[in-house]
């Protein structure tokens, strides 16, 4: 079914759209759910509190790219469910590695609490982004956004892991100078 | 700002960037390099391109030929451009110069791509004896074969993997074939074979090699070097290795040079990784011949604002315009190829604050090298129209 006849189904609030949408992207969803949270019970919940989003959610929104769409709620779903997680239960997962490496980008030391423009923010990431050549570009996105293993990205291009951690350590560096010249930090 | 705040930004992130980078992990090809000018520059790789769709009612001043429609999208990703220290350092192999005694040349319908950009052209049987025949011209005897149908359209089958001896080959329904080599093939010592960091002569020795260890496979009667070399935001001069067909006359060596390329790809460390084999028109339609301006008259339409850019920048003036070159348009969601004069225009002023100031920014401006009375009023574009 093409993505414009789901989203039909959830303007009709035809309940099929739900089992459309999991046969479909159940999969591709689990796996973003996953490289959050590491965990399958939490995955799976995230994946359905996903569903839930999509149908309070359309009408009004008419992606159209479905699997996008999809894909940034259940992100944040996942990760606002493992912030919400005690201690005990976070486990090391491809989100907690990211934070991890994201380090390098923002200045050392710094503890302020203030507030951060999260869509100022993106608008600046994304002119980055958009400056630099597409496999930096991509390879950047796979990790940071989509949390895939060095060793997939890797797969995925064609490259050795060490060339993407080259490729990811002097974009990190980068985007750490970018935001620098943009008073980020 | 903590890092979390980093990537909880990514979820506003546009959806061109996101799905851009969707089809690599899904195995879907990126979109050819050299036609939308290359890996290292600030300005590269529009997330839109320049649509055409062919006006099929109104007469025009020829009565056969259809008048051509430009419109261009654009995903907010940037402009075309190139970085170089001086626009002399400019290499690409483009066979077309000034002497050409051009008249007209082809402009073709694109039938290799759906809607959102997905390979279709080509059928599966189709599909199959490419890959088989690359892996004849390899001496692969031994392989399997497996189907893979479109995520959009599920009906099509947009590849084919041939898989055998260490050996990947990758046939797509536009027309693209890919070999992939699962452990890296080291070249003899004599040969360094790298992205960066590599001289003229170095890359060309290299590609003279290549060629000839792959000469079954390309199957050109005259492999004719296509070396493209740009900086990136770090100054550093990169390589592209292409190769073309050029025992044609001179429209078949443009379209050739265009559309019909093949690329081999290092590493990183030294080895080959891919041999990518393009075929372009190989699901194109020809819609006709069509006159040509010159480029001393697609210079003046150029001052005269008469171009099509994704520069979202005032034209700065004649004195920043370099080159001139024709070239074909022929990325993955242009629906008819036509002919362009492409000039570059330096637009660093627009960058005061680059840490390397002494490199500059040209942004790619294109003039219809057809006839403009072939085409559709409104046709001009920039990027201040994002």
């Amino acid at each position: 079914m093409e993505d414009w006849e789901i989203v039909a189904l959830y303007w009709d609030r035809d309940q099929e759209a739900i089992a459309h949408t999991q046969r479909q992207y159940g999969s591709y969803l689990y796996k973003i759910a996953w490289q959050v949270l590491a965990d399958r019970e939490d995955s799976e919940e995230s994946v359905n509190d996903t569903y839930w989003r999509a149908w309070s959610s359309m009408p009004p929104h008419r992606p159209g790219v479905l699997r996008t769409y999809l894909g940034k709620i259940a992100r944040q779903l996942s990760i606002d469910r493992l912030r919400g997680r005690d201690r005990v239960k976070r486990r090391a997962s491809e989100y907690a590695l990211s934070l991890s490496e994201l380090e390098e980008c923002v200045s050392a030391g710094d503890t302020t609490q203030e507030q951060v423009d999260l869509r100022l923010l993106a608008q600046s990431i994304q002119r980055f982004l958009s400056a630099l050549p597409p496999e930096a570009r991509t390879v950047f996105v796979e990790r940071y956004y989509y949390l895939d293993p060095v060793r997939d990205i890797a797969q995925h291009h064609g490259f050795t892991q060490s060339k993407v951690k080259s490729l990811l350590y002097r974009t990190r560096q980068g985007l750490k100078r970018h935001l620098e010249q943009e008073d980020f930090l | 700002m903590r890092p979390e705040h980093i990537s909880d930004s990514l979820n506003h992130l546009s959806d061109e960037i996101l799905e851009e980078t969707d089809r690599v992990r899904s195995g879907r090809r990126p979109k050819k390099r050299v036609l939308w000018t290359a890996a290292a520059c600030l300005c590269v790789m529009i997330a839109g391109a320049l649509l055409l769709r062919p006006g099929g009612d109104t007469v025009q001043p020829g009565g056969e030929l259809p008048l051509l429609e430009i419109s261009m999208e654009s995903g907010g990703m940037g402009f075309e451009g190139l970085l170089y220290y001086e626009f002399s350092e400019l290499e690409n192999g483009n066979p077309w110069h000034e002497g050409m005694e051009l008249e007209a040349l082809p402009v073709f319908r694109n039938g290799a791509y759906s809607e959102v950009g997905e390979p279709i052209g080509l059928s599966a049987k189709e599909l199959e004896q490419r890959a088989e025949s690359a892996a004849r011209a390899l001496g692969i005897e031994d392989f399997t074969i497996e189907q893979e149908r479109g995520s959009y359209v599920a009906s099509s089958i947009t590849r084919v993997r041939l898989t055998g001896e260490g050996v990947r080959i990758d046939a797509e329904a536009d027309g693209c074939v890919t070999v992939w080599f699962d452990d890296e093939l080291a070249l003899p010592e004599e040969y360094r074979f790298e992205y960066s960091d590599i001289t003229s002569q170095e890359a060309e020795a290299v590609l003279d090699y290549l060629i000839g260890q792959y000469a079954k496979l390309l199957n050109f009667q005259q492999p004719q070097k296509a070396i493209f070399r740009d900086r990136n935001i770090y100054g550093e001069l990169g390589v592209d290795y292409q190769v073309y067909n050029a025992a044609g006359d001179d429209v078949e060596d443009i379209l050739n040079y265009a559309f019909r390329q093949a690329d081999f790809a290092p590493d990183g460390e030294g080895k080959l990784m891919l041999i990518r084999l393009y075929d372009g028109l190989a699901c194109a339609e020809q819609m006709g011949d069509y006159p040509l301006i010159s480029l001393e008259e697609a210079r003046e339409a150029l001052l005269a604002g008469q171009y099509v850019t994704t520069v979202p920048y005032d034209f700065p003036g004649e004195a920043k315009v370099y080159g001139g070159e024709l070239v074909y348009r022929g990325s993955a969601r242009e629906q008819v190829f036509i002919p362009y004069y492409r000039f570059y225009v330096d637009l660093s002023h627009e960058f005061p604050n680059w840490d390397d100031t002494e490199l500059k920014n040209f942004g790619a401006y294109y003039v219809p090298a057809i006839q403009h009375q072939y085409l559709k009023p409104g046709w001009q574009w920039d990027g201040s129209f994002n």
